[in-house]
Protein backbone atom coordinates (compact mmCIF):
# COMPACT_ATOMS: atom_id res chain seq x y z
CA UNK A 1 0.00 0.00 0.00
CA UNK A 2 1.65 3.00 -1.31
CA UNK A 3 0.47 6.06 0.44
CA UNK A 4 1.62 8.40 -2.74
CA UNK A 5 -0.83 5.96 -5.02
CA UNK A 6 -3.46 6.44 -2.11
CA UNK A 7 -3.71 9.98 -2.57
CA UNK A 8 -3.44 10.47 -6.23
CA UNK A 9 -6.66 8.06 -5.89
CA UNK A 10 -8.39 9.90 -3.09
CA UNK A 11 -7.90 13.20 -4.92
CA UNK A 12 -8.80 12.57 -8.46
CA UNK A 13 -12.50 10.92 -6.61
CA UNK A 14 -12.70 14.10 -5.39
CA UNK A 15 -12.12 15.96 -8.19
CA UNK A 16 -14.09 13.93 -10.87
CA UNK A 17 -17.27 12.94 -8.35
CA UNK A 18 -18.50 16.72 -7.47
CA UNK A 19 -20.15 17.94 -10.32
CA UNK A 20 -22.22 14.29 -9.90
CA UNK A 21 -23.88 14.86 -6.85
CA UNK A 22 -26.17 16.99 -4.90
CA UNK A 23 -25.61 20.03 -3.39
CA UNK A 24 -26.36 18.45 0.19
CA UNK A 25 -23.74 15.67 -0.30
CA UNK A 26 -21.48 18.94 -2.20
CA UNK A 27 -22.02 20.60 1.23
CA UNK A 28 -21.46 17.29 3.62
CA UNK A 29 -18.04 17.21 1.19
CA UNK A 30 -17.19 20.94 1.81
CA UNK A 31 -17.87 20.39 5.34
CA UNK A 32 -15.72 17.29 5.67
CA UNK A 33 -13.02 18.65 3.66
CA UNK A 34 -12.64 21.92 5.74
CA UNK A 35 -12.43 19.08 8.70
CA UNK A 36 -9.87 17.50 7.14
CA UNK A 37 -7.43 20.01 6.38
CA UNK A 38 -7.71 20.87 10.01
CA UNK A 39 -6.88 17.37 11.05
CA UNK A 40 -4.01 17.54 8.59
CA UNK A 41 -2.83 20.39 10.47
CA UNK A 42 -3.15 19.00 13.67
CA UNK A 43 -1.50 15.90 12.67
CA UNK A 44 1.75 17.73 11.29
CA UNK A 45 2.67 18.15 15.45
CA UNK A 46 0.72 16.15 16.89
CA UNK A 47 1.08 12.79 14.47
CA UNK A 48 4.37 13.89 13.44
CA UNK A 49 5.91 15.29 16.17
CA UNK A 50 4.19 13.43 18.81
CA UNK A 51 2.73 16.71 20.68
CA UNK A 52 -0.89 15.55 21.00
CA UNK A 53 -2.79 19.10 21.21
CA UNK A 54 -6.07 19.39 22.43
CA UNK A 55 -6.30 23.20 21.72
CA UNK A 56 -6.36 23.30 17.93
CA UNK A 57 -9.53 25.14 18.05
CA UNK A 58 -7.38 28.38 19.38
CA UNK A 59 -5.47 28.03 15.51
CA UNK A 60 -8.90 27.20 13.94
CA UNK A 61 -10.76 30.11 15.72
CA UNK A 62 -7.60 32.43 14.98
CA UNK A 63 -7.91 31.54 11.24
CA UNK A 64 -11.31 32.33 10.89
CA UNK A 65 -11.13 35.70 13.02
CA UNK A 66 -8.33 36.63 11.58
CA UNK A 67 -10.15 36.32 7.66
CA UNK A 68 -13.53 37.48 8.90
CA UNK A 69 -12.32 40.62 10.07
CA UNK A 70 -9.88 41.20 7.33
CA UNK A 71 -12.48 40.55 4.31
CA UNK A 72 -14.89 42.47 6.79
CA UNK A 73 -12.39 45.24 6.76
CA UNK A 74 -11.94 45.70 2.96
CA UNK A 75 -9.61 43.54 2.39
CA UNK A 76 -9.75 41.04 -0.76
CA UNK A 77 -11.07 37.84 0.56
CA UNK A 78 -8.42 35.37 -1.16
CA UNK A 79 -6.06 37.59 0.44
CA UNK A 80 -7.74 37.74 4.22
CA UNK A 81 -8.09 33.59 3.60
CA UNK A 82 -4.35 32.93 3.24
CA UNK A 83 -3.69 36.05 5.81
CA UNK A 84 -6.10 34.49 8.11
CA UNK A 85 -3.73 31.46 8.28
CA UNK A 86 -1.26 33.89 9.25
CA UNK A 87 -3.06 34.88 12.01
CA UNK A 88 -3.17 31.29 12.93
CA UNK A 89 0.72 30.78 12.91
CA UNK A 90 1.60 34.34 14.85
CA UNK A 91 -0.67 32.39 17.42
CA UNK A 92 1.43 29.59 17.32
CA UNK A 93 4.57 32.26 17.90
CA UNK A 94 2.71 33.60 20.84
CA UNK A 95 1.94 29.51 22.54
CA UNK A 96 5.78 28.65 21.83
CA UNK A 97 6.32 28.21 25.21
CA UNK A 98 4.10 25.50 25.82
CA UNK A 99 6.42 23.16 23.58
CA UNK A 100 8.40 23.20 26.66
CA UNK A 101 5.68 20.86 28.38
CA UNK A 102 5.26 17.46 27.77
CA UNK A 103 2.51 14.77 26.72
CA UNK A 104 -0.78 15.43 29.23
CA UNK A 105 0.44 18.85 30.08
CA UNK A 106 1.22 20.32 26.79
CA UNK A 107 -2.19 18.90 26.03
CA UNK A 108 -3.74 20.58 28.61
CA UNK A 109 -1.84 23.65 28.12
CA UNK A 110 -3.21 23.78 24.53
CA UNK A 111 -6.60 23.72 25.85
CA UNK A 112 -6.16 26.16 28.17
CA UNK A 113 -4.38 28.45 25.57
CA UNK A 114 -8.07 27.78 22.86
CA UNK A 115 -10.17 28.67 26.04
CA UNK A 116 -8.11 31.91 26.91
CA UNK A 117 -8.16 32.96 22.75
CA UNK A 118 -12.81 32.09 23.39
CA UNK A 119 -12.74 34.41 26.03
CA UNK A 120 -10.70 37.03 24.00
CA UNK A 121 -12.75 37.06 21.62
CA UNK A 122 -16.46 37.69 23.71
CA UNK A 123 -13.74 40.51 25.01
CA UNK A 124 -12.49 42.58 22.02
CA UNK A 125 -15.58 43.63 21.42
CA UNK A 126 -14.38 46.31 18.73
CA UNK A 127 -12.55 44.01 17.08
CA UNK A 128 -14.58 40.86 16.80
CA UNK A 129 -17.57 41.67 17.59
CA UNK A 130 -18.18 40.23 21.25
CA UNK A 131 -20.43 37.61 21.59
CA UNK A 132 -22.73 39.00 19.21
CA UNK A 133 -20.36 37.84 16.52
CA UNK A 134 -19.12 38.74 13.17
CA UNK A 135 -22.13 39.06 10.88
CA UNK A 136 -22.08 39.36 7.03
CA UNK A 137 -18.42 38.75 6.27
CA UNK A 138 -18.22 39.39 2.45
CA UNK A 139 -17.25 35.27 1.22
CA UNK A 140 -14.64 34.47 -1.79
CA UNK A 141 -15.65 36.26 -5.07
CA UNK A 142 -14.54 35.42 -9.01
CA UNK A 143 -16.27 37.11 -11.54
CA UNK A 144 -17.91 34.37 -13.69
CA UNK A 145 -17.88 31.94 -10.56
CA UNK A 146 -21.35 31.37 -7.94
CA UNK A 147 -20.03 31.31 -4.73
CA UNK A 148 -23.12 30.67 -3.33
CA UNK A 149 -23.68 27.75 -4.67
CA UNK A 150 -21.41 24.90 -2.99
CA UNK A 151 -19.50 23.52 -6.20
CA UNK A 152 -17.20 26.37 -5.93
CA UNK A 153 -16.76 26.19 -2.45
CA UNK A 154 -15.96 22.88 -2.88
CA UNK A 155 -12.81 22.94 -5.28
CA UNK A 156 -11.89 25.61 -3.14
CA UNK A 157 -11.25 23.62 0.17
CA UNK A 158 -10.31 20.68 -2.59
CA UNK A 159 -7.40 23.02 -3.35
CA UNK A 160 -6.46 24.44 0.00
CA UNK A 161 -6.42 20.47 1.45
CA UNK A 162 -4.31 19.48 -1.84
CA UNK A 163 -1.79 22.51 -0.77
CA UNK A 164 -1.78 21.03 3.19
CA UNK A 165 -0.70 17.27 2.13
CA UNK A 166 2.06 18.07 -0.15
CA UNK A 167 3.32 20.29 2.77
CA UNK A 168 2.73 17.16 5.19
CA UNK A 169 4.04 15.02 2.56
CA UNK A 170 7.67 16.68 1.89
CA UNK A 171 7.68 17.11 5.94
CA UNK A 172 6.99 13.28 6.36
CA UNK A 173 9.07 12.00 3.59
CA UNK A 174 12.13 14.70 4.21
CA UNK A 175 14.62 15.33 6.75
CA UNK A 176 11.96 17.25 8.82
CA UNK A 177 9.84 14.47 8.88
CA UNK A 178 13.12 12.28 10.08
CA UNK A 179 14.27 14.45 12.41
CA UNK A 180 10.11 14.61 14.23
CA UNK A 181 10.08 10.78 14.33
CA UNK A 182 13.50 10.55 16.21
CA UNK A 183 11.30 12.82 19.13
CA UNK A 184 9.38 9.34 20.51
CA UNK A 185 13.48 9.16 22.29
CA UNK A 186 13.96 12.67 22.85
CA UNK A 187 17.24 12.22 25.07
CA UNK A 188 18.86 9.80 21.96
CA UNK A 189 17.48 12.25 19.54
CA UNK A 190 19.74 15.11 21.31
CA UNK A 191 22.80 13.02 21.13
CA UNK A 192 22.80 12.69 17.99
CA UNK A 193 22.81 16.32 17.55
CA UNK A 194 18.86 16.39 16.88
CA UNK A 195 17.71 20.13 17.47
CA UNK A 196 14.50 19.27 19.40
CA UNK A 197 12.72 22.42 19.93
CA UNK A 198 13.61 23.82 17.01
CA UNK A 199 11.87 21.39 14.42
CA UNK A 200 8.98 21.14 17.64
CA UNK A 201 8.60 24.62 16.37
CA UNK A 202 8.48 24.21 12.80
CA UNK A 203 5.79 21.69 13.42
CA UNK A 204 4.07 24.08 15.13
CA UNK A 205 4.11 26.89 12.79
CA UNK A 206 2.84 24.70 9.87
CA UNK A 207 0.44 23.27 11.87
CA UNK A 208 -1.01 26.17 13.11
CA UNK A 209 -0.75 27.56 9.77
CA UNK A 210 -2.95 24.96 8.12
CA UNK A 211 -5.54 24.56 10.94
CA UNK A 212 -5.82 28.17 10.71
CA UNK A 213 -6.35 27.89 6.85
CA UNK A 214 -8.99 25.29 7.65
CA UNK A 215 -10.82 28.16 10.03
CA UNK A 216 -10.49 31.22 7.86
CA UNK A 217 -11.68 29.12 4.70
CA UNK A 218 -15.03 28.13 6.75
CA UNK A 219 -15.11 31.70 7.80
CA UNK A 220 -15.79 32.67 4.64
CA UNK A 221 -18.10 29.93 3.37
CA UNK A 222 -20.42 30.42 6.20
CA UNK A 223 -20.02 34.74 6.38
CA UNK A 224 -21.11 34.46 10.06
CA UNK A 225 -18.50 33.88 13.39
CA UNK A 226 -19.14 33.75 17.06
CA UNK A 227 -16.82 32.89 20.12
CA UNK A 228 -18.20 29.88 21.13
CA UNK A 229 -18.25 28.28 17.80
CA UNK A 230 -14.97 29.52 16.25
CA UNK A 231 -13.56 28.24 19.31
CA UNK A 232 -15.55 25.43 19.84
CA UNK A 233 -14.04 22.57 21.37
CA UNK A 234 -14.93 20.70 18.58
CA UNK A 235 -12.25 21.83 16.39
CA UNK A 236 -10.28 20.41 18.97
CA UNK A 237 -11.29 16.90 19.51
CA UNK A 238 -12.31 16.19 15.71
CA UNK A 239 -9.00 16.49 14.18
CA UNK A 240 -7.36 14.45 17.10
CA UNK A 241 -9.82 11.26 16.83
CA UNK A 242 -9.90 11.39 13.38
CA UNK A 243 -6.07 11.24 13.16
CA UNK A 244 -5.98 8.43 15.62
CA UNK A 245 -8.52 6.51 13.69
CA UNK A 246 -7.27 6.93 9.96
CA UNK A 247 -3.79 6.78 11.52
CA UNK A 248 -1.67 9.28 13.01
CA UNK A 249 1.64 10.27 11.87
CA UNK A 250 0.83 9.19 8.34
CA UNK A 251 -0.40 11.62 5.28
CA UNK A 252 -3.15 9.86 4.43
CA UNK A 253 -4.57 9.08 7.60
CA UNK A 254 -6.14 11.85 8.96
CA UNK A 255 -7.90 12.44 5.75
CA UNK A 256 -9.40 8.77 5.83
CA UNK A 257 -10.50 9.65 9.56
CA UNK A 258 -12.46 12.56 8.81
CA UNK A 259 -13.97 11.71 5.33
CA UNK A 260 -14.66 8.31 7.52
CA UNK A 261 -16.28 9.44 10.59
CA UNK A 262 -17.51 12.59 9.39
CA UNK A 263 -19.44 10.95 6.17
CA UNK A 264 -20.14 7.80 8.02
CA UNK A 265 -21.72 9.60 10.77
CA UNK A 266 -24.12 11.97 8.24
CA UNK A 267 -24.65 8.95 5.58
CA UNK A 268 -24.48 5.83 7.52
CA UNK A 269 -25.15 6.11 11.63
CA UNK A 270 -27.15 9.48 11.98
CA UNK A 271 -29.75 7.92 9.36
CA UNK A 272 -30.19 4.68 11.76
CA UNK A 273 -29.79 6.57 14.92
CA UNK A 274 -30.88 9.89 14.45
CA UNK A 275 -30.04 11.12 17.98
CA UNK A 276 -27.08 9.78 20.04
CA UNK A 277 -25.04 9.09 17.30
CA UNK A 278 -22.00 9.88 19.15
CA UNK A 279 -22.49 7.09 20.96
CA UNK A 280 -21.33 4.87 17.77
CA UNK A 281 -18.57 7.20 16.74
CA UNK A 282 -17.37 7.07 20.47
CA UNK A 283 -17.35 2.98 20.32
CA UNK A 284 -15.66 2.77 17.23
CA UNK A 285 -12.90 5.49 18.76
CA UNK A 286 -12.51 3.17 21.22
CA UNK A 287 -11.86 -0.23 19.80
CA UNK A 288 -9.53 1.49 16.94
CA UNK A 289 -7.98 3.08 19.86
CA UNK A 290 -7.76 -0.46 21.30
CA UNK A 291 -6.90 -2.73 18.07
CA UNK A 292 -5.45 -0.20 15.70
CA UNK A 293 -3.18 1.17 17.73
CA UNK A 294 -1.32 2.93 14.57
CA UNK A 295 -4.97 3.93 13.20
CA UNK A 296 -6.45 2.00 10.10
CA UNK A 297 -3.56 3.38 7.31
CA UNK A 298 -0.68 3.07 10.37
CA UNK A 299 -2.16 -1.00 10.25
CA UNK A 300 -1.98 -1.19 6.67
CA UNK A 301 1.64 0.79 6.15
CA UNK A 302 2.72 -1.23 9.26
CA UNK A 303 1.35 -4.82 7.80
CA UNK A 304 2.49 -4.51 4.38
CA UNK A 305 6.00 -3.18 5.83
CA UNK A 306 6.56 -0.20 3.55
CA UNK A 307 10.09 0.74 3.99
CA UNK A 308 9.68 4.53 3.61
CA UNK A 309 12.25 6.35 1.12
CA UNK A 310 13.72 9.74 2.85
CA UNK A 311 15.06 12.48 0.64
CA UNK B 1 43.53 17.96 21.39
CA UNK B 2 41.54 16.13 24.48
CA UNK B 3 37.81 16.15 25.86
CA UNK B 4 38.44 16.40 29.35
CA UNK B 5 36.57 16.86 32.88
CA UNK B 6 38.45 19.14 34.94
CA UNK B 7 36.60 18.63 38.97
CA UNK B 8 33.64 18.04 38.12
CA UNK B 9 31.50 17.78 40.90
CA UNK B 10 27.47 16.87 40.82
CA UNK B 11 24.67 16.34 42.99
CA UNK B 12 21.61 14.61 42.91
CA UNK B 13 19.57 16.77 46.00
CA UNK B 14 21.41 15.38 49.07
CA UNK B 15 23.74 12.98 46.76
CA UNK B 16 26.85 14.18 45.76
CA UNK B 17 27.16 11.57 42.71
CA UNK B 18 30.44 12.91 41.51
CA UNK B 19 33.37 14.53 43.60
CA UNK B 20 35.28 16.26 41.53
CA UNK B 21 36.60 13.92 39.26
CA UNK B 22 38.83 14.87 36.29
CA UNK B 23 39.44 12.38 33.10
CA UNK B 24 40.93 13.65 29.54
CA UNK B 25 40.49 11.29 26.79
CA UNK B 26 42.72 12.09 23.50
CA UNK B 27 41.93 11.01 19.73
CA UNK B 28 42.94 7.92 19.26
CA UNK B 29 43.11 6.84 22.60
CA UNK B 30 40.55 3.97 24.50
CA UNK B 31 39.83 4.94 27.93
CA UNK B 32 37.99 2.56 29.97
CA UNK B 33 35.80 4.12 33.01
CA UNK B 34 35.28 1.39 35.45
CA UNK B 35 33.63 1.44 39.03
CA UNK B 36 31.10 -0.49 41.15
CA UNK B 37 27.21 0.02 40.85
CA UNK B 38 26.39 3.79 41.68
CA UNK B 39 29.91 4.60 41.54
CA UNK B 40 29.10 7.67 38.98
CA UNK B 41 29.80 6.45 36.05
CA UNK B 42 26.90 7.21 33.76
CA UNK B 43 26.79 10.29 35.89
CA UNK B 44 30.25 11.15 34.67
CA UNK B 45 28.98 10.22 31.12
CA UNK B 46 25.62 12.42 31.27
CA UNK B 47 28.18 15.21 31.99
CA UNK B 48 30.28 14.23 29.38
CA UNK B 49 27.69 14.20 26.51
CA UNK B 50 25.78 17.52 28.25
CA UNK B 51 22.74 15.51 29.17
CA UNK B 52 23.77 16.43 33.01
CA UNK B 53 25.04 19.84 34.23
CA UNK B 54 28.00 19.90 36.63
CA UNK B 55 27.23 22.27 39.61
CA UNK B 56 31.31 22.47 39.81
CA UNK B 57 33.83 22.01 37.59
CA UNK B 58 33.85 22.77 33.76
CA UNK B 59 34.31 20.44 30.29
CA UNK B 60 36.40 20.99 27.32
CA UNK B 61 36.72 19.81 23.60
CA UNK B 62 39.96 20.96 22.43
CA UNK B 63 40.55 23.84 24.43
CA UNK B 64 36.93 25.37 24.42
CA UNK B 65 34.73 25.47 27.41
CA UNK B 66 31.36 23.52 26.30
CA UNK B 67 30.36 22.74 30.35
CA UNK B 68 26.78 24.71 29.31
CA UNK B 69 26.49 23.51 25.85
CA UNK B 70 23.52 21.29 25.28
CA UNK B 71 23.76 17.52 23.89
CA UNK B 72 23.01 18.06 19.86
CA UNK B 73 25.58 21.54 20.27
CA UNK B 74 28.30 18.49 21.38
CA UNK B 75 26.97 16.26 18.61
CA UNK B 76 27.49 18.70 15.94
CA UNK B 77 31.11 19.36 17.54
CA UNK B 78 32.11 15.46 17.39
CA UNK B 79 31.08 14.17 20.82
CA UNK B 80 28.69 11.72 20.43
CA UNK B 81 27.35 9.17 23.43
CA UNK B 82 25.51 5.90 23.52
CA UNK B 83 22.55 4.60 26.19
CA UNK B 84 23.26 2.06 28.66
CA UNK B 85 19.63 0.94 27.64
CA UNK B 86 19.02 1.16 24.21
CA UNK B 87 16.91 3.48 23.30
CA UNK B 88 15.73 3.12 19.53
CA UNK B 89 13.51 5.45 17.60
CA UNK B 90 10.32 3.66 17.56
CA UNK B 91 8.56 3.50 14.46
CA UNK B 92 11.46 3.97 12.33
CA UNK B 93 13.75 1.28 10.13
CA UNK B 94 17.32 0.23 11.41
CA UNK B 95 18.61 2.40 9.02
CA UNK B 96 16.65 5.19 9.48
CA UNK B 97 17.38 5.59 13.20
CA UNK B 98 21.28 5.08 12.34
CA UNK B 99 20.28 8.25 9.41
CA UNK B 100 18.71 10.22 12.13
CA UNK B 101 22.80 10.85 13.85
CA UNK B 102 23.98 10.66 11.03
CA UNK B 103 22.17 13.88 9.31
CA UNK B 104 21.44 15.75 12.11
CA UNK B 105 25.02 15.58 13.72
CA UNK B 106 25.79 17.53 10.64
CA UNK B 107 29.11 16.19 10.43
CA UNK B 108 29.47 14.00 7.77
CA UNK B 109 29.06 15.29 3.89
CA UNK B 110 27.03 12.60 2.81
CA UNK B 111 24.58 11.34 5.72
CA UNK B 112 23.47 7.99 3.87
CA UNK B 113 26.72 7.09 2.86
CA UNK B 114 27.95 7.80 6.80
CA UNK B 115 24.97 5.78 7.61
CA UNK B 116 25.63 2.70 5.61
CA UNK B 117 29.31 2.25 6.91
CA UNK B 118 28.08 2.84 10.61
CA UNK B 119 25.69 -0.10 10.13
CA UNK B 120 28.42 -1.97 8.17
CA UNK B 121 30.78 -1.77 10.81
CA UNK B 122 28.73 -3.23 13.69
CA UNK B 123 28.24 -5.81 11.07
CA UNK B 124 24.00 -4.58 10.81
CA UNK B 125 23.83 -3.90 7.32
CA UNK B 126 21.41 -7.04 6.74
CA UNK B 127 18.86 -5.36 9.17
CA UNK B 128 18.69 -1.70 7.64
CA UNK B 129 15.50 -2.52 6.19
CA UNK B 130 14.02 -4.10 9.42
CA UNK B 131 11.81 -2.21 11.95
CA UNK B 132 13.59 -1.54 14.90
CA UNK B 133 10.75 -3.15 17.34
CA UNK B 134 12.38 -6.45 15.74
CA UNK B 135 15.62 -6.44 17.02
CA UNK B 136 17.09 -8.58 19.78
CA UNK B 137 18.68 -7.19 22.53
CA UNK B 138 22.28 -7.38 21.21
CA UNK B 139 21.22 -6.21 17.73
CA UNK B 140 19.95 -3.14 19.80
CA UNK B 141 23.17 -2.64 21.60
CA UNK B 142 25.11 -2.54 18.23
CA UNK B 143 22.37 0.01 16.73
CA UNK B 144 23.46 2.20 19.23
CA UNK B 145 26.96 2.03 18.67
CA UNK B 146 26.34 2.40 14.74
CA UNK B 147 23.92 5.32 15.67
CA UNK B 148 26.81 7.67 17.24
CA UNK B 149 29.53 6.20 14.59
CA UNK B 150 26.91 7.67 11.97
CA UNK B 151 27.42 10.86 13.94
CA UNK B 152 31.10 10.94 12.70
CA UNK B 153 32.21 11.71 15.94
CA UNK B 154 35.91 12.37 17.00
CA UNK B 155 35.21 11.21 20.85
CA UNK B 156 32.91 8.28 20.85
CA UNK B 157 31.32 7.40 24.50
CA UNK B 158 30.41 4.03 24.91
CA UNK B 159 27.64 3.51 27.86
CA UNK B 160 28.22 -0.42 28.98
CA UNK B 161 27.28 -1.70 25.41
CA UNK B 162 28.24 -5.14 26.27
CA UNK B 163 26.08 -5.89 29.29
CA UNK B 164 23.74 -8.17 28.40
CA UNK B 165 25.96 -10.09 25.48
CA UNK B 166 26.62 -13.33 25.94
CA UNK B 167 30.36 -14.31 25.93
CA UNK B 168 30.66 -14.63 22.14
CA UNK B 169 28.54 -11.61 21.28
CA UNK B 170 30.76 -9.67 23.45
CA UNK B 171 34.22 -10.82 21.68
CA UNK B 172 32.49 -9.56 18.49
CA UNK B 173 31.70 -6.58 19.33
CA UNK B 174 35.08 -6.09 21.32
CA UNK B 175 36.47 -6.73 18.46
CA UNK B 176 34.61 -4.74 15.78
CA UNK B 177 35.03 -1.96 18.60
CA UNK B 178 38.83 -1.74 18.58
CA UNK B 179 38.92 -1.78 14.91
CA UNK B 180 36.49 1.08 14.54
CA UNK B 181 38.83 3.61 16.86
CA UNK B 182 41.79 2.27 14.93
CA UNK B 183 40.48 2.71 11.94
CA UNK B 184 38.40 5.98 12.10
CA UNK B 185 40.76 7.46 14.75
CA UNK B 186 38.82 8.05 17.50
CA UNK B 187 38.99 9.01 20.88
CA UNK B 188 36.75 6.10 23.21
CA UNK B 189 35.81 6.43 26.21
CA UNK B 190 33.98 2.84 27.55
CA UNK B 191 31.79 2.86 30.58
CA UNK B 192 31.64 -0.80 31.66
CA UNK B 193 31.11 -2.90 34.26
CA UNK B 194 32.59 -5.90 32.79
CA UNK B 195 36.51 -5.80 33.73
CA UNK B 196 37.93 -8.02 31.25
CA UNK B 197 36.58 -6.22 28.35
CA UNK B 198 37.96 -3.05 29.60
CA UNK B 199 41.22 -4.12 30.67
CA UNK B 200 41.71 -5.57 27.18
CA UNK B 201 40.24 -3.22 25.08
CA UNK B 202 41.48 0.73 27.09
CA UNK B 203 44.70 1.64 27.18
CA UNK B 204 44.10 4.00 30.18
CA UNK B 205 41.17 3.27 32.95
CA UNK B 206 39.98 5.67 35.32
CA UNK B 207 38.77 4.06 38.56
CA UNK B 208 35.25 5.52 40.73
CA UNK B 209 34.36 4.40 43.52
CA UNK B 210 31.17 6.46 45.91
CA UNK B 211 31.88 9.54 42.96
CA UNK B 212 35.83 9.98 43.86
CA UNK B 213 38.61 8.74 41.37
CA UNK B 214 40.05 6.26 43.40
CA UNK B 215 42.70 5.39 40.36
CA UNK B 216 44.26 5.79 37.35
CA UNK B 217 46.55 4.55 34.81
CA UNK B 218 47.39 1.65 32.09
CA UNK B 219 44.93 -1.64 33.22
CA UNK B 220 47.97 -3.59 33.86
CA UNK B 221 48.82 -0.96 36.75
CA UNK B 222 45.04 -0.61 37.78
CA UNK B 223 44.19 -4.22 38.22
CA UNK B 224 46.73 -4.28 40.57
CA UNK B 225 46.09 -1.55 42.99
CA UNK B 226 45.04 -2.18 46.58
CA UNK B 227 42.53 0.09 46.39
CA UNK B 228 40.61 -0.80 43.37
CA UNK B 229 40.69 -4.76 44.46
CA UNK B 230 39.42 -3.36 47.73
CA UNK B 231 36.22 -1.51 46.01
CA UNK B 232 35.60 -4.49 43.97
CA UNK B 233 35.81 -7.68 46.13
CA UNK B 234 34.76 -5.65 49.77
CA UNK B 235 37.99 -6.74 51.11
CA UNK B 236 37.88 -10.19 50.83
CA UNK B 237 40.86 -10.57 48.57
Amino acid sequence: MKERGLLWLLFALLLILPPFLDEYLRHLLVSSLTLALLAVGWNLLGGFAGQVSFGHAAFFGLGAYGAGILSKAGLDPWLALFLGGGVAFLGSVVALPILRLHGAYFALAMLAYAEVLRTLAILLEGLTGGAAGLFSIPGLYLPGVDFGAKLANLYVILGLLLVGVGVAFRVRYGPLGLGLAALGEEEAARAGGVPVFRLKAQALFLSAFFSGLAGAFQALYIRFLEPPYAFSLEWSVYPLVASFLGGRGTVVGPILGTLGLYLGAELGVKQVLERGYHIATGALVVLVVLFLRRGVFGFLEGRYAVVRPRG
Amino acid sequence: MPLSARGVSVRFGGLLALHEVSLTVEVGQKVGLIGPNGAGKTTMFGVLSGHLKPFRGEVFLEGRRITQLPPEARARLGVVRTFQVPRPFPGLTVFENVLVFARFSGRSQDPEASAWRALEGVGLEKWAEAWVEGLNVAQLKRLEVARALAAEPRYLLLDEVFAGLNPVEKAALAERIEALTRDWGLGLLLVEHDLKTVFRLAQWVYVLSFGSLIAEGPPEVVARDPKVIEVYTGGVV
